[in-house]
């Protein structure tokens, strides 16, 4: 790279070939006033305040090259008169009223305003008449705080390459918009947020997410309790580079396909495409990539620390617990997994059924695991923690909430009366328990609907299912609800459930009240508010009670317990106990299977650190070059619809166990993938550095 | 093209027009030295170009636009050309092969060197003189609400152009050659070519012409018309047209001449394109050579050539007015309400000064006085028991 030498005030300046005065004069750590100047944008010399002298005359520096040689002048009597003429002429244009404004304290404008200690007096000042635009979703227009530096329209055309917006007048007012003031989604914007992130001023904002209160700019990888690189993998899969997809994906997930299965899918929740039409399809894009990897790279590459001689017991060899184990056999430590079943899993293998969650990628799974070194010994229930701690260097709990609840109503021990965990494992260990013809499931939650599902494939006749919410707050998700649908079950919402009645000890029916309101108080005990007079039977000859699931912990296990025989723990996760952690489902109750494989990596790193090391099991399976800000534009973008993978029809599926949903195909996934709105891409943009980061630049007159 | 035909075409003193004007010698420079290669070829009209004189020639004269487009590309070794056809000229783009058709203007800031920007008119006039003819300028002349359109010779003064559209104008008449991005000359200052400006446009005002009026409609224009990319066109334009309307309304304020004269020399001096730098041509000029006009209508708050109405206005004579009420009839704002036989009186606050009434009065008595002068009573009076001071008659 050739450089130049300058002058800037005096001051020598060494600067790159090609480059315009002003980077040089920044670079140098010398500020000269500017508005429309970006680090990432091509430069045009629009606002006016980048002024310098040069060969007397008066230019602007960011359009004017360096050349060996050149005296430049930044400061002097015209200069600084005409600079500030040009912040005057903006400033009268402009909303009096800084404090109102969404983007106070972080504007460009009002930095500037302070540097240089101008207002716009003598001159005329207006409002622009062009309307506040907050029809679009996920990006508002405040044109009256506009100071049309073109920064949005550079970002779109040139480095995004969509060109949504431009130069537009009404009434000879300028203003940047869409063509024939058209929505965003009609002239194919594609909603990727760079105009966002380089308007200086409050006149593009980010419209509040519901799903993303803190307005992360992607939220996707934010939402991931394993903070998944969703973005990337999402880009990679696009590209339909699956091996490396799956390599990025395994830095942060130990069991990446049956996630991919079965995933809460909290990313998903959180894209910001929902507030378009419906978020990307992410669970299905991971299980592409994963699907399609021979798993040779990632496991060549993966990190094995030498052997410390530390010998850890890790309890319970579900989600939680295996992720434990692997994390903690990678830091190099001896581990040892108690697993009270005949089989590892946890949920996985006896909770949620086959259909949802195939057991051979399950067992796959836990084999990459395994083959680090760690030993999992079924069969083996703790019940005395006490001597596990003694016995090990550490303990990490993870058993998860393995005890279904039984609501204390009368009836609730006859004999065709089961309990959602026992039930689902009786089937997963081959031996169901015999039903009846009608079956009745309480509970509204996913393992309701694996319960009754499940009921269904097993030959009930009837399948139906009550709980207190109503359609719309169901906790369950929506895809179940619908595929219980298509399977036949009958949904009874807004139900509590008083009494199990029938003669002796038969089940005949369930004696159901109609919920007027629910909510849960701030110490989530219900508060329920029924409609009196509205008691019916609901008649059924099996129930299988799904209404919650705690930990298998007794005040005896020596940890101090707390809600629902929880364990106890610090930020650290350890317990009460000197040596022993807990993790999962145990710690802060039923949550998902995603949370649990990221609370175990967190108890690994704690015990690793507690264990004289430095707790770090992050690696690097893959290295990536950074991805194109160059989109293109795409017509119809922002209309593209979700890609459903395809699922076996109902009657089908209703007959046996196997896998009720497919796999995308390559062209599902790439298609999909493409709908990403890559807001990742936003983080590479440089933030503005104000007149005070400078060296050289003097402060404010 | 061959050197000598080259040759011929340097020496005919043909000339790019416009705010980059300069002969066709200077521009081909650096291409014709080698140190600029160029590549493509734009044709476009100036960004300051708001009449578009010269784009009638391409359908007028194609097979010189044809020869001198491609005299041009053989000389330069290009091989891509475009054409940029502006919005709203009211006029059809020709059908011209090997060139490609763009819609708009040309960006100043996106040309680069190796880039060679003509004129529509220097493409004619090239293929002209390689056919032999003069170069010409293709000027478009209004009076009133004629317009013709006239060929002549390039270093054809203004007045034979006025001359050869069949127009003629009285000494103490005005010319602004160049549109509302233009100068203004005096009608007996007109022995000058028409050179040096974007648009090639002469109007002719045989009677009354004020500067300041005019100014501010070149500002407005400027405002309706301008890209809107960089602050000083843009902002100051605004600014501008705000205080000249405010001049024209009576409203102006002392402090306004200052900000007139810092607001034209900057936007002069830092406008990217020629717009920006040709639309304050006029206010710059009139500015130093009429700076008296900008006084009287600010300060004084009079309009010099009568033409400003908020200046003057509509009244009627007290010692002539006979009470007959044909002015309350026709006037169609209601502000003559005078019952008959008292002297009837225009409320200048209502007044829309149309001149319905003074057409109708059978006596002549009203008539148009500066404004806040009274040549009638300022109470009901009845006809006949009013004099007028003779000294509030003039209208200056």
């Amino acid at each position: 790279m050739n450089t130049v030498t300058i002058k800037i005030d005096g001051v020598s300046v060494t600067a790159a070939e090609g480059q315009s005065v002003l980077r040089a004069a920044l670079d140098a750590g010398i500020y000269i006033p500017h508005l429309c100047h970006h680090p990432d944008l091509p430069d045009i010399g629009a606002c006016g305040l980048c002024l310098v002298e040069y060969d007397g005359k008066i230019v602007s520096s960011c359009t004017l090259k360096v050349q060996e040689g050149m005296n430049i002048r930044s400061k002097s009597e015209k200069l600084n008169q005409r600079r500030e003429l040009a912040l005057k002429l903006l400033l009268a244009a402009h909303p009096e009223d800084c404090s109102t404004c969404p983007k106070y304290g972080n504007c460009e404008l009002q930095t500037l305003m302070q540097y240089m200690g101008v207002s716009p007096e003598g001159l005329n000042r207006r409002l622009k008449p062009i309307p506040y635009n907050d029809r679009n979703p996920l990006i508002v227009h405040d044109m009256s705080r506009c100071i049309l530096c073109g920064r949005c329209v550079r970002a779109c055309q040139k480095v995004r390459g969509v060109g949504a917006i431009d130069y537009q007048k009404k009434d000879g007012e300028s203003y940047i918009g869409t063509p024939a003031a058209k929505l965003l989604i009609d002239a194919d914007c594609r909603f990727c947020g760079a105009c966002v992130s380089v308007c200086p001023t409050g006149a593009l904002m980010d419209k509040k997410e519901p799903n993303n209160p803190e307005g992360y700019a992607a939220p996707c990888k934010h939402a991931c309790p394993a903070g998944t690189n969703v973005p990337e993998y999402v880009r990679l899969v696009k590209e339909g580079r699956y091996e490396e997809a799956s390599c990025l994906i395994h830095e942060r997930l130990p069991i990446p396909r049956s996630l991919g299965h079965v995933c809460s899918h909290p990313c998903e929740t959180a894209c910001r495409h929902e507030c378009l039409n419906e978020a990307v399809s992410i669970r299905n894009l991971k299980l592409t990539a994963v699907e399609h990897d021979p798993n040779k790279v990632w496991k060549s590459r993966r990190k094995q620390l030498t052997e410390t001689g530390k010998r850890v017991a890790v309890v319970g060899a579900g989600p939680c617990g295996l992720s434990a184990a692997y994390y903690l056999r990678k830091q190099g430590h001896t581990v040892t997994v108690f697993e009270s079943q005949p089989e590892a899993g946890g949920m996985l293998r006896y909770g949620i059924p086959e259909y949802r969650m195939p057991r051979d990628v399950v067992r796959e799974e836990i084999a990459d695991l395994t083959e680090t070194g760690f030993e999992i010994r079924c069969g083996s229930r703790i019940t005395d923690y006490q001597k596990l701690s003694a016995e090990y260097d550490a303990v990490v709990v993870a058993i998860g909430n393995q005890q279904g609840v039984r609501l204390p109503i009368p009836g609730n021990d006859k004999p065709q009366v089961y309990v959602n965990l026992d039930f689902l494992r009786r089937v997963a260990e081959g031996t169901p328990p015999v039903l009846g013809k009608n079956v009745l499931v309480l509970g509204g939650g996913n393992v309701a609907f694996d319960c009754a599902r499940t009921a269904v494939r097993l030959g009930a006749e009837t399948v139906q299912m009550t709980c207190l919410e109503s359609e719309e707050t169901l906790p369950g998700d929506r895809e179940e609800l619908e595929a219980a649908l298509e399977e036949g079950i009958q949904m009874h919402f807004s139900r509590s459930f008083l009494e199990i009645v029938g003669e002796g000890d038969a089940v005949e029916g369930v004696k159901t009240i109609d919920v007027a309101s629910m909510r849960f108080d701030e110490n989530r005990k219900l508060i329920l508010e029924t409609v009196p007079g509205s008691e019916k039977v609901i008649p059924c000859d099996t129930v299988i009670f799904a209404t919650g699931q705690r930990a298998e912990l007794t005040p005896e296990c020596g940890m101090e317990l707390g809600r629902s025989n929880s364990a106890v723990v610090d930020s650290d996760g350890r317990t009460s106990l000197s040596n022993v952690f807990a993790a999962g489902d145990v710690t802060y109750g039923t949550q998902s299977v995603v949370r649990a494989v990221a609370s175990g990596r967190s108890a690994a790193e704690s015990v690793g650190r507690f264990l004289g090391g430095n707790g770090d099991t992050s690696e690097k399976l893959v290295e990536l070059e950074p991805a194109s800000q160059y989109i293109g534009k795409i017509p119809g973008f922002g209309a593209l619809p979700r890609v459903h993978n395809a699922v076996l029809p109902a009657d089908e599926r209703k007959k046996g166990f196997m896998r009720a949903e497919q796999s995308f195909t390559c062209e599902q996934a790439c298609k999909e993938a493409g709908r990403c709105l890559q807001c990742q891409l936003r983080e590479a943009f440089h933030a503005p550095r104000t007149w005070n980061e400078f060296e050289k630049g003097g402060a404010a007159k | 093209m061959k050197p000598e035909l080259i040759q011929k075409v340097l020496e005919s003193g043909l000339y790019e027009y416009g705010s980059l004007c300069m002969p066709l010698s200077q521009k081909w420079g650096p291409y014709l030295g080698g140190s600029i290669q160029a590549d493509k070829l734009v044709i476009a009209c100036n960004c300051s170009d708001n009449t578009f004189a010269s784009l009638p020639l391409l359908t007028e004269e194609p097979q010189n636009f044809a020869a001198g487009m491609m005299a041009v590309c053989d000389t330069f070794g290009i091989q891509q050309v475009e054409l940029y056809w502006p919005e709203n000229t009211g006029m059809n783009p020709p059908e011209i092969s090997g060139l490609q058709l763009i819609t708009g203007k040309v960006d100043v800031r996106e040309i680069p060197e190796t880039t060679l920007l003509h004129h529509p008119e220097t493409i004619v006039n090239i293929g002209r003189v390689l056919n032999g003819l003069q170069p010409q300028i293709r000027v478009l002349i209004r009076c009133g609400e004629e317009e013709k359109a006239v060929i002549l010779p390039l270093e054809a003064a203004i007045s034979q152009m006025i001359q050869a559209a069949g127009f003629s104008c009285e000494e103490n008449g005005w010319v602004v050659a160049g549109g509302y991005f233009g100068s203004l000359f005096r009608a007996s200052d007109l022995d000058r070519p028409l050179y040096g400006y974007g648009n090639n446009c002469i109007e002719i005002f045989p009677e009354k012409f004020c500067p300041v009026s005019f100014a501010q409609k070149a500002s407005a224009y400027a405002c309706e018309n301008n890209c809107g990319k960089c602050t000083y066109c843009r902002e100051g334009n605004y600014q501008l047209s705000r205080f000249l309307k405010n001049a024209v309304n009576g409203h102006g304020k002392e402090e306004d001449i200052p900000w007139l004269h810092t607001l034209a020399e900057t936007i002069q001096e830092e406008s990217v394109c020629s717009f920006g730098r040709e639309s304050v041509r006029f206010l710059t000029q009139t500015l130093t050579e009429f700076s008296k006009e900008y006084d009287a209508h600010i300060r004084g708050k009079r309009c010099t050539a009568d033409v400003c109405q908020a200046f003057t206005d509509l009244a009627v004579d007290g010692s002539i007015c006979i009470g007959c009420g044909k002015c309350k009839e026709v006037c169609p704002a209601g502000a003559i309400t005078e019952p008959e036989g008292f002297i009837h009186r225009i409320d200048p606050f209502d007044c829309i000064k149309c001149g319905k009434c003074m057409e109708v009065c059978p006596k002549s008595a009203i008539i148009k006085v500066r404004a806040g002068r009274l040549i009638g009573p300022t109470k009901l009076t009845r006809v006949g028991r009013y004099r007028t001071s003779r000294k509030n008659y003039e209208v200056e």
